[in-house]
């Protein structure tokens, strides 16, 4: 009886991590095939869009964005990509990040409440705040 | 000894074993370089062990004291805000899972992973005020599945081996 639970559960459990599974890598595939290169880099502190710089010209950028924890991260334009080079942020997951270059695709700096995102025309949208 | 005073002490060696099993973790390198927030999560070992040896709010006390002395330690109020939103939506939607009885540890401990990167990604977005990052959940919650697995696999494995041992 108790064996027949368990094996009951474990089908539930494998049903559950291939939903999970499938939803997710569903996401991200559709994400990748109609994600096209970007065109700029949109930097966004706190939700508003403060810059906007071309994919196409190689630069380096420091980004002040004073929060308490310092705010300088040194955002790097090379070969059509960004990344984040250097931050004086505690935790530097932005600097670990990946470089990106596919529109929507986005760095978080989370100390600083920045975001680097990657878009595709050279004007600004709306800025939408939740 | 007295229970409660047994239960205190089995309570705080398990907290202690998921601060330095967190601890650990973060001195190993990323498993994969270039996607910050994917990793093991392997304090959810002795959280969800606590889970299910002695309830829900023996695990939300290990979780609570894990959270607080990790952000005394090594953090600050905001990877204290990032880390807590998380814990706390892992541990609900486990008890929740684990009351229905339908799900292994296993399936309890993919709930879980997920819930935590949720949390994360939540905390992240209502911080930045940017809500187009949360596509990075497709790669946290694929993440999350995996960790969960092996997490919910040990667990159940560290449950049957200390089923005897009167803690």
């Amino acid at each position: 009886m108790a064996e027949a639970g368990s094996k009951k559960k474990m089908f539930r459990d494998i049903l559950l991590i291939a939903a999970l599974l499938a939803v997710s890598f569903s996401a991200l595939l559709l994400f990748s095939a109609f994600a096209e290169d970007g065109e700029y880099v949109s930097v966004i502190i706190n939700g508003a869009e403060t810059e906007r710089y071309p994919l196409n010209v190689d630069a380096r950028v420091v980004i002040k964005a004073e929060a308490d924890s310092g705010g300088e991260n040194v955002l790097v334009i090379e070969n059509g990509k960004a990344r984040i080079e250097s931050a004086d942020c505690p935790d530097l997951v932005c600097a670990r990040h990946a470089e990106i270059s596919k529109n929507g695709e986005s760095i978080v700096c989370l100390p600083h409440r920045l975001v680097i995102k990657i878009v595709t025309n050279e004007k600004s949208e709306v800025d939408v705040s939740l | 000894m007295d229970s409660r005073t047994k239960k205190l002490t089995s309570l705080a060696v398990l907290a202690s074993g998921a601060i330095i099993l967190s601890y650990i973790e973060s001195l190993l390198p990323p498993i994969v370089s270039g996607l910050p927030g994917v990793k093991m999560g392997l304090c959810n070992v002795v959280i969800i062990f606590a889970l299910f040896r002695f309830g829900l709010s023996s695990a939300a006390a290990v979780s609570g004291v894990r959270l607080a002395a990790l952000a005394l330690l090594f953090g600050n109020t905001l990877t204290f805000l990032y880390s807590f939103v998380g814990a706390t939506l892992s541990l609900a939607g486990m008890c929740l899972l684990k009351k229905t009885n339908a799900f292994s540890m296993v399936g309890v401990s993919v709930a879980g992973g997920v819930l935590h990167n949720f949390g994360q990604i939540l905390t992240a977005i209502l911080l930045t005020n940017t809500l187009e990052i949360g596509y990075y959940f497709a790669v946290l919650a694929i993440s999350g599945t995996v960790s969960g697995i092996f997490i919910g696999l040990l667990g159940a494995l560290v449950l049957k081996q200390l089923k005897n041992v009167k803690i």
